[in-house]
């Protein structure tokens, strides 16, 4: 794994160097179209219908479409001044209870560890203490020129992170189509589900799941690239190395160059040549 | 096990040498790497990084070493066609996608290189000379493709690093034959003495390419800066992926210029030009330099920032 992210968590007066690493992998098999007849990737080229003809990057303008039609232009320079630069710190606004924050608000999902050995004890000491009193941290930071509000928490022997969605990002419970006032709750039924799921309930284990269609496909993949035959190539390639290594040896003892040609190598240089000798 | 171990690491020797105190063996060009063998195999780089699992195939590394617990120190290398490939290796080392990391351990294998070992089954082996070592090490690894042994030759280090650069690899090693295992120093007792040299140039210049590189450039033309003259050190055409060369290009476009910087031992070859304004540097890997100062076989290794 590597550090995505190297700068200090504050809170108050004290500073622990962190550094940050992402918790979760996308785990995607991106699929290329290529043109099928010569099967080389294709190219997406920006086209103006209007001019009727393809348009570089030169002549292009970012734009907000306020009402159907009508844009208002935003040039790269007033974006940069948007962005705001990072001071490399995660600084902790408050502390608040370990059940406060709904996961609604959670985003990405990131992992603290100390950047470096002085920095553990500090870091395992605010580590124990959310622990302890059940606490998690919010805190604002600036990464990739933005700023993020987070909540930190104890996990195992680290601290995980997760970015929070802005309050104004989450749609209100009160727009959906549902109101429950007219739902009568049988004493009976209650029971009934709830030996239920009793009945039911057992430790989560997030290893009991897999994505079928993932799986299906990098099979698919797999089966295609062959992948049999490597085990062989590499003894092949080995041998190759050996065979070398032992006439680089020999050609020491005998004084005697007989060392095994690099096939393509040599084809290049053919190639070169004969189209020298055109030139 | 001890686990945040740093290898031991070479001075450089700009010429090749005899001697008897020396054994010489391949600089293998790939990634350096301890191997942590014991029920299990870790693989750490030279910056302390467990780089396990990018190297899925190397996993039962551990089962092809005769021992309960030994830690080797070797590099990681790619081979294709019975040479070391620093590209491919590069991108397996670069590949965070478990997908992708699978897919590639198949199609590009990596080996495990050994050439040293430092700990056998409680016993700490870095105060025995280093020929002790490396028989202790050829005599627990088992013959398999995941892992090969480094060959070494004594005394005759010249006419080794001829052969190895005919051979077109990288370079060699000097090792002192009583010497032991330093972790994380440079030492001198380890030298490598490299076939090919490097340079940093200006772009001066690029030509239009042909077929797949028609929407990109041949070669790139480069030059060094001596006084207010450049200095043309001839062209590169290889070594970069095609994403790399729409990167020059970019890099390139707002230097482009109607006239040459002013070039000395420049000479002119019937391919179209496109002068760029010396503003953009590159590294590049050579074999020789030439009276005239043109690099021989050049090939393209990165963008020098700043």
């Amino acid at each position: 794994m590597r550090a995505i992210w190297k700068g200090h968590l504050r809170f108050s007066l004290v500073t622990i160097p962190i550094q940050v690493y992402k918790a979760t992998r996308a785990k995607g098999l991106p699929l290329h179209l290529l043109h099928r007849p010569c099967m080389s990737r294709i190219k997406y080229q920006h086209y103006c219908p209007v001019c009727d003809r393809p348009v570089s990057n030169d002549e292009l303008v970012k734009a907000y479409e306020y009402s159907k039609g009508k844009y208002v232009t935003i040039e790269d320079e007033e974006l940069e001044k948007l962005k705001i630069s990072s001071n490399k710190v995660i600084n902790i606004l408050y502390f608040t209870g370990k059940t406060e924050v709904s996961p609604i608000y959670f985003r990405d999902a990131y992992y603290l560890i100390p950047q470096d050995e002085p920095a553990i004890e500090a870091f395992s000491l605010l580590r124990r203490l959310l622990e302890e009193k059940e606490k998690v941290a919010i805190a604002k930071f600036t990464m990739h020129q933005r700023e993020h509000i987070v909540c930190i928490e104890p996990l195992q022997n680290i601290l995980s992170m997760r970015t929070l969605y802005y309050a104004d990002e989450i749609q209100d419970t009160a727009d959906l189509p549902y109101s429950d006032t007219r739902a009568r709750l049988e004493a009976r039924e209650m029971e009934l589900a709830s030996i239920l799921i009793e009945h039911m309930t057992r430790p989560f284990d997030p290893k009991e799941f897999e994505n079928g269609y993932h799986k299906a496909l990098s099979e698919l993949i797999e089966a295609k690239i062959g992948g049999k035959e490597v085990a062989v190539e590499r003894e092949i390639e080995k041998r190759k190395v050996l065979n070398l290594m032992d006439a680089l040896k020999r050609s020491i003892e005998t004084e005697k160059v007989l060392l095994p040609k690099k096939g393509v190598v040599e084809a290049k240089v053919t190639k070169e040549k004969r189209r020298r000798r055109k030139a | 096990m001890e686990e945040r171990l740093r290898p031991m690491l070479a001075q450089t020797a700009p010429y090749p040498f005899d001697s008897e105190e020396h054994i010489f063996e391949i600089k293998w060009d790939g990634t350096r790497c301890l191997a942590f063998l014991s029920k299990k195999t870790r693989l750490q780089n030279r910056r302390l990084m467990n780089i396990t699992y990018h190297y899925p195939e190397l996993d039962g590394l551990y089962k092809v070493v005769d021992a309960k617990e030994a830690i080797l120190d070797g590099e990681l290398v790619v081979f294709s066609d019975g040479r070391p490939n620093f590209n491919l290796l590069q991108r397996r080392d670069h590949e965070g996608s478990p997908q992708k990391i699978k897919q590639l351990s198949k199609i590009y294998p990596a080996t495990f290189v050994a050439f040293d070992i430092v700990y056998l089954n409680g016993m700490i082996l870095t105060e025995r000379p280093l020929l002790e070592r490396k028989k202790i090490l050829k005599d627990i690894v088992k013959d398999s493709p995941l892992i090969l042994v480094t060959d070494f030759i004594k005394k005759d280090g010249k006419r080794y690093f001829s052969l190895i650069k005919e051979a077109g690899l990288e370079g060699i090693m000097a090792k002192e034959i009583n010497s032991p295992y330093l972790f994380g120093k440079r030492s001198k007792y380890w030298l490598k003495i490299k076939t090919k040299g490097t340079m940093v140039c200006y772009v001066c210049g690029y030509t239009i390419g042909k077929g797949e590189r028609e929407r990109t450039f041949g070669a790139l033309l480069l030059a060094t800066q001596e006084d207010n003259v450049y200095l043309y050190r001839g062209r590169v055409g290889t070594g970069f992926s095609y994403e790399r060369q729409i990167e020059l290009l970019s890099l390139l476009r707002p230097f482009i210029s109607k006239r040459p910087p002013p070039l000395k031992n420049f000479e002119p070859f019937p391919l179209r030009i496109v002068w760029v304004r010396p503003k953009v540097r590159v590294l590049v890997e050579f074999k020789e330099i030439t009276e005239k100062g043109h690099l021989r076989a050049p090939s393209f290794k990165g963008i020098v920032n700043g």
